[in-house]
């Protein structure tokens, strides 16, 4: 436990900080126009100022109680943005085959619980899954296999 | 008899075999993806939506409402096997469902549970077909001012008094309508924030949205967590499916107030079914002669959120499909499905497109015919599903949602987008901020910023001249109520929270 609720603390002044941020931008680059004609700005700005009181009203009665924080998981991070990414790199450039097949085995690395071996059979296995229900089932306009160069 | 000849129109619609098989597909899916622990029906209904968009209209609305009872039911088998509830509306089927599958009654309880879903839902069809026509015709009068009005007081009930925490519900709404600002303002053509990229003025699809924040997200924050099940799979056999005489009669009439409790509450903006279930539940108990088995597997405790849950579902349609105001975040997504495939729900949509929607309620009710036929032979081969680890399944669901965030528009940069809303989604797990309210304020927000902008053209920039036009003002002011009476409690427990601190300084 620690002394005070660090984790509404950190939420409520993330979100003043970006609802002043989209205000002030908003107000600096949009006309804000009249109550009558309201321009592209009025709701930005609007919006973002709520935003922020309501930011100051999460992290304010945080003070007086105490609070966790959450543990962070890095590595599922950084193992999903691979395999996500992977897929939008590869979607196009090589088909759904690769792409689906490279994205199931990396994601697997998020635990080290999955031995290789199943992984590689999973991975088949989603390849064939995807590939009957989106290109032979559904028709979708995705090419299966691509041969890049 | 109108009704009858536009039911009978509807049928007509929804009965044809290229439109039966979708909604039996539709069924399928959604109860497979709704029973995996931990994907609830707004992660389901994101992941499964892109398959409808290949469709035409009709079949794809058929197939969306399939997904959608599909998932609800999948959620309650997690619940009740498991005790993993998919959705806070799941979570009341919790409290007897999971004794019921320890004292090895599972089977029943799944059973009753079927059935329930079914008869809930056909008293909220019943409900939704009445009610509609009416109310559309009443706010076929309504402007500008009103649907602004509506759509605050929706925002605000939604965010307020299902959460528990209304400051963190109001901000997620907030926040969800800035990020619908970003994109061309349809009023003046500029885009904002848009920061100089082009893909970024047609604005975040609805889709990518709830994919990256319910899908992405909940794979993060779920991942590396121990989950045993444990199930005692001989209790769901069909032999032990069939419930006593006297669960039978304990159930009919539970089964009949939670239709009720579930039709009314699903109606109102902003409630839902997850209010409706707690009140089910709550008021069995009060009427009940035996409150102390409640907890310990009482039927009743099955039948009657469960009844609630389903018929809230349906009545949850009736602003949505009269008014084009969702009341909650599943909703939200069905009514940004329906606008995707061309359809724009409002007053004049009953008049105009008559087989559509009634083709679409009656769809509805096939679509529950479709659970209860599927659902009684398979619940072995679902309880089966539940056992399959979770490290195996979620590099299945990514899958799923890549290809489906991609086959949107053809588009790789969709399928970075969810990722972007993944880690949103999984900042504000972190956070315990909620993210159904944003996910409502995204799709509500331009629709207020229209509304809002007509109505003080109207009123010349007189906001005085809004609140003095009688529905507008009355629903505003109720919406001012109940954002007071949140105040006023959040300023009282904070105060309570500063005794404690000054009695106990070490706390």
């Amino acid at each position: 436990m620690l002394d005070r609720d660090y984790r509404d603390i950190v939420a409520g002044l993330g979100l003043t900080a970006i609802g002043a941020a989209a205000a002030l931008y908003a107000l600096f680059n949009y006309n804000l126009g009249t109550f009558t004609r309201m321009g592209p700005g009025m709701m930005p700005v609007s919006l973002g100022i709520i935003l922020a009181v309501f930011g100051l009203l999460i992290a304010f009665p945080a003070l007086s109680r105490s609070g966790d924080l959450p543990p962070l998981k890095i590595r599922p991070m950084i193992v999903m943005s691979i395999s996500i990414f992977s897929f939008a790199l590869m979607i196009e450039s090589v088909g759904l085959v690769p792409a689906v097949f490279f994205t199931t085995v990396i994601a697997t690395f998020s635990e080290t619980r999955v031995p290789l071996v199943s992984a590689l059979v999973l991975g088949a296995g989603m390849t064939l899954l995807t590939w009957s229900l989106f290109i032979l089932g559904l028709g979708l306009p995705i090419s299966s296999f691509d041969w890049p160069f | 008899m109108e009704l009858l000849a536009n039911l009978a129109l509807g049928l007509e619609t929804a009965v044809t075999p290229t439109n039966l098989l979708f909604c039996f597909a539709g069924v399928f899916l959604g109860t497979f993806v709704g029973v995996i622990p931990g994907v609830g029906p707004l992660a389901a209904i994101s992941m499964l939506f892109p398959i409808t968009f290949y469709l035409d209209p009709t079949a794809a609305l058929i197939m969306l409402a399939g997904i959608y009872y599909g998932t609800t039911y999948g959620g309650s088998t997690a619940s009740i096997l498991l005790n993993i509830p998919g959705a806070t509306s799941s979570a009341v089927t919790c409290l007897d469902g999971h004794p019921m599958a320890k004292q090895g009654r599972a089977g029943v309880a799944l059973f009753m549970t079927t059935i329930a879903s079914f008869v809930g839902g056909s008293f909220g069809i019943i409900i939704l077909s009445l009610f509609s026509p009416l109310i559309a015709e009443y706010a076929l009068t309504f402007g500008p001012a009103e649907y602004f009005a509506l759509m605050v007081l929706g925002l605000i009930a939604a965010s307020t008094i299902s959460n528990a925490s209304p400051s963190k519900g109001l901000a997620m709404v907030v926040f969800g309508m800035l990020f619908a600002t970003v994109g061309t303002d349809s009023q003046s053509g500029v885009g904002r924030f848009t920061f100089g990229s082009m893909s970024l003025l047609e604005g975040f699809g609805i889709s990518a949205m709830a994919m990256g924040l319910f899908g992405v997200g909940e794979i993060l924050s779920s991942v590396g967590a121990t989950r045993i099940a444990k199930i005692d799979s001989s209790s769901a056999k069909l032999l032990n499916m069939l419930p006593s005489k006297d669960d039978w009669r304990r159930s009919w009439l539970p089964g009949l107030r939670g239709s009720s409790i579930g039709s009314f509450i699903g109606a109102l903006p902003g409630t839902g079914p997850s209010i409706a279930v707690f009140m089910a539940y709550a008021f069995e108990k009060r009427v009940s002669k035996t409150p102390e088995r409640f907890g310990h597997g009482a039927i009743e405790g099955v039948v009657a959120p469960e009844t609630a849950n389903n018929a809230a579902d349906q009545t949850a349609f009736i602003p949505t499909l009269t008014l084009g105001i969702p009341g909650s975040a599943t909703m939200a997504l069905m009514l940004g499905a329906l606008m995707i495939h061309g359809i724009q729900p409002g007053p004049t949509l009953i008049v105009e497109q008559p087989s559509l929607f009634w083709g679409l309620v009656m769809s509805f009710w096939i679509g529950n015919l479709l659970l209860l036929i599927l659902n009684l032979p398979l619940i072995g081969l679902w309880v089966r599903l539940l056992l399959i680890p979770y490290h195996y399944l979620y590099p299945a669901i990514l899958v799923f949602l890549c290809i489906g965030a991609y086959s949107v528009r053809a588009n790789p940069a969709d399928v970075l987008i969810i990722l972007g809303f993944g880690f949103v989604g999984y900042a504000m797990r972190l956070a315990d901020l909620p993210a159904a309210p944003l996910l409502l304020g995204f799709v509500l927000g331009p629709l207020v910023e229209t509304q809002f902008r007509r109505a003080m053209v109207l009123a010349r920039g007189d906001f005085t001249d809004v609140v003095t036009r009688p529905i507008a003002g009355t629903v505003l002011a109720l919406a001012a109520a109940i954002l007071v009476w949140t105040l006023v409690s959040a300023i009282m427990r904070y105060r309570r929270g500063m005794k404690a601190l000054t009695r106990n300084p070490t706390g």
